[in-house]
């Protein structure tokens, strides 16, 4: 694959969400949105310094400050880890500000893993 | 050269200042989600919004975590946008210390909830275009940003 090709590829959240086997919680209707790249822990400062768009969260944060993160970075979805089902606050402000939520039984490693298999990438 | 938009003569179209409550780690960010829309809407280009949005919020959670109240201030002058972040908190000792990549003095129950990682300061740092901290010990702390307009709606 060349390297232009690898910059455009991408999945959608809903061929994300199967490979998962992931539950989707909130926004079902965002399931086509394309992902390009992935961001995956657990510190969101380690975050915040996104400038792609088309990224997705893996995170074991459930916390409403997972869901803010994504609004203010931009990213496509939140997808929370070792099936942890997301906190009240966390759903509600990913409702409000459009956010699909989804969460998935792997551990964060085994996430990343499938998803590279893939092809999909970390940020650059 | 530069020195921020206090020796600026350009006058500012709008202004805002938004309360942050020390601790209130439900509310934190609601300020930085309010000047995200702001600027979305006010038609700004979307790597401006983003940048402006996260400088906010590492901002604001620095006050929630460490400050004792503050207030953020957001200012857009015609050709920049100026975020102020001013808090009555027990300041820095050593802000060149606080500006290094992964130094941070953040208890672990701030690490547990995905801060703390002393990313906060040097994450502004790399997304404003002019950075200005003002601190010392009991002084509390003002950091200053500016953000460059290439595209004026």
């Amino acid at each position: 694959m060349n390297m232009e090709k690898r910059n455009d590829f991408s999945l959608s959240l809903k061929e994300i969400a199967e490979e998962l086997e992931a539950q989707v919680y909130s926004h079902p209707d965002k399931l086509n949105v394309k992902c390009k790249r992935v961001a995956a822990g657990d510190l969101m400062s380690d975050l915040l310094h996104i400038q792609q768009d088309g990224v997705i969260l893996l995170t074991g944060l459930n916390s409403v400050q997972a869901a803010r993160t994504c609004l203010l970075t931009d990213m496509k979805a939140l997808i929370l880890v070792r099936g942890k089902k997301p906190s009240e606050e966390l759903l509600k402000e990913a409702e409000l500000h459009g956010i699909p939520v989804l969460s998935t039984k792997l551990s964060l490693f085994s996430s990343c893993g499938r998803l590279y298999v893939r092809g999909l990438r970390g940020l650059p | 050269m530069y020195e921020g938009s206090e020796g600026c003569h350009n006058s500012p179209l709008f202004s805002r200042a938004y309360f942050i409550k020390a601790r209130d780690f439900q509310s934190a960010g609601k300020a930085s989600i309010h000047i995200k829309g702001l600027l979305k809407e006010l038609g700004y280009a979307q790597s401006i919004v983003r940048k402006t949005a996260i400088c906010a919020y590492e901002a604001e959670m620095n006050v929630v975590m460490y400050g004792s109240d503050g207030q953020l201030t957001l200012t857009i002058y015609p050709t920049f946008i100026c975020l102020k972040i001013k808090d009555h908190g027990p300041g820095i000792e050593d802000v060149e210390l606080a500006m290094q990549e992964g130094y941070s003095t953040a208890p672990p129950e701030y690490r547990e909830m995905g801060f703390g990682a002393g990313m906060g300061l040097p994450n502004m740092k790399k997304n404003s275009d002019w950075m200005e901290i003002i601190s010392g010990p009991d002084q509390g702390t003002l950091v200053h940003m500016d953000f460059f307009l290439d595209n004026i709606p």
